[in-house]
């Protein structure tokens, strides 16, 4: 079932009182294919405190379609209000990649991971992501890899790279959204394990945004 | 389809910066090959005090066993936290529950319905799941299923040709579809009824123990 798949909120702004549930449905193809409904993903968006009439939901979208990071997002909303259902258009989006280099001139960071989202118009919304960034020169890091279960032991593999490091990891989201993003620099599996240590730079504070 | 499980989190002291879940499933009694079927997903900040974090997974409906050649609905759900806190990382124990389902019918004795769905949630209503309901002998083949209503473009037309495809159904209707959650855990659920022909007398509501309801309103409440 293993999938790596990034985190999207969706929104929907009640237009008017009265509406009970909306929906929205989500499929994947790559560029320029017609969507299969029938694959859809379907969820409830639920009312959200951050503004009057506002819904969402985050959906899951993945990170490589048919082994491409660039591919299309199709969904649409069923709106039920009293005794009334309607559908709204199809929108097509295109989801496309954008790498992130970190550049680390010390050598004391073994693993560099991205922590990010996609800002759906409020930022305090962006869902959050995580991609760990591979090394420049080390032939079995993925930068669209997520998570992992736990820090690959390359303490020494990192030593031996020529300084600087650098780091690479991809992000996405629909083309023209912002993504924001901050750095977690972690080192591990040092010959004395005290030395471990992790630390977020986030750019005093704001972290760092691009926009897709 | 799938459906959905809220997964959350509350920090126990201060200093955790992320809280990471890893998750994999597998056919019962067996054993995830972590390096390999493994999943990962950030959980999200909800503020407060004590701290919350939240995340709402995607479950699969069933999950292939190699083993035996099948793919099987009830399955396995292994996990653990990996938490970021002060400058080091540390990770819970490995916890796993066992997915089950619940298979519900709605008994229309005169044909008068037209669609209805299991509208569902795993504790409570925070992450809440359609489940289309059909009539088993309803045919697998036709355009006109549950699943391909919300796609289907001229709505009036499919609520016309359900409508007296159900008629030609002897009676009583009994639709039917499934809900999952962890062994043990509860779900809140009710019925979205619809009767979508003939036009005039187009109806469509939130069905609970107590009758038309709200959506999320009252209830029934399963333990699995």
């Amino acid at each position: 079932m293993s999938e790596e798949c990034f985190a999207l909120r969706r929104t929907w702004v009640d237009p008017a009182p009265g509406i009970d549930m909306v929906q929205i449905h989500v499929v994947c193809t790559p560029l320029g294919a017609e969507p299969d409904w029938e694959e859809a993903d379907t969820r409830v968006l639920t009312p959200s405190d951050a503004a009057p009439g506002l819904r969402t939901a985050v959906i899951e979208a993945p990170r490589r379609l048919d082994g491409r990071t660039d591919y299309s997002l199709h969904h649409f909303f069923f709106v039920v209000q009293g005794a009334q259902s309607r559908t709204s258009p199809v929108f097509t989006e295109e989801i496309v990649a954008r790498e992130i280099s970190y550049e680390e001139p010390t050598g004391d960071w073994t693993h560099v991971g991205i922590a990010w989202g996609v800002s759906p118009g409020l930022p305090d919304l962006a869902a959050p992501n995580y991609t760990v960034a591979a090394l420049d020169g080390l032939g079995f890091g993925d930068p669209a890899a997520g998570a992992p279960a736990e820090p690959a032991p390359i303490h020494e593999f990192v030593r031996a790279q020529p300084l600087p490091h650098v780091f690479r990891g991809l992000v996405w989201g629909p083309r023209g959204f912002d993504v924001r993003y901050v750095v977690h620099l972690v080192r591990s599996g040092s010959p004395r394990p005290e030395d471990d240590t992790e630390v977020w730079d986030d750019n005093g504070g704001p972290g760092w945004t691009l926009t897709l | 389809m799938t459906w959905y499980y809220p997964k959350g989190w509350t920090d126990q002291e201060a200093g955790v910066e992320q809280v990471v879940i890893h998750y994999a499933c597998t056919p019962p009694e067996q054993v995830p090959d972590w390096s390999w079927e493994h999943e990962s997903r950030v959980l999200e900040d909800r503020g407060g005090f004590p701290r919350t974090r939240l995340k709402v997974l995607r479950m699969p409906r069933e999950v292939w066993d190699m083993e035996n050649g099948w793919s099987t609905p009830e399955y396995r759900f292994h996990y653990w936290f990996e938490v970021f806190q002060n400058g080091h990382r540390w990770t819970t124990d490995l916890f796993s529950e066992d997915i089950v389902y619940r298979d519900l019918e709605y008994v229309d004795h005169h044909g008068w319905t037209t669609n209805v769905c299991i509208y569902w949630s795993v504790g409570d209503w925070s992450a809440p799941v359609y489940s289309p309901m059909e009539d088993p002998r309803f045919p697998g083949d036709s355009d006109y299923l549950a699943t391909k209503y919300y796609a289907y473009q001229d709505k009036e037309r499919f609520h016309h040709d359900k409508y007296w495809m159900l008629q030609h159904m002897e009676r009583p209707h009994r639709w039917q579809s499934r809900m999952y959650g962890p062994r043990g855990a509860t779900l809140v659920q009710q019925f979205h009824v619809g009767h979508m022909w003939p036009p005039e007398e187009k109806d469509e509501f939130w069905l609970g123990p107590d009758g038309r309801a709200p959506a999320n309103g009252s209830h029934w409440v399963h333990t699995l």
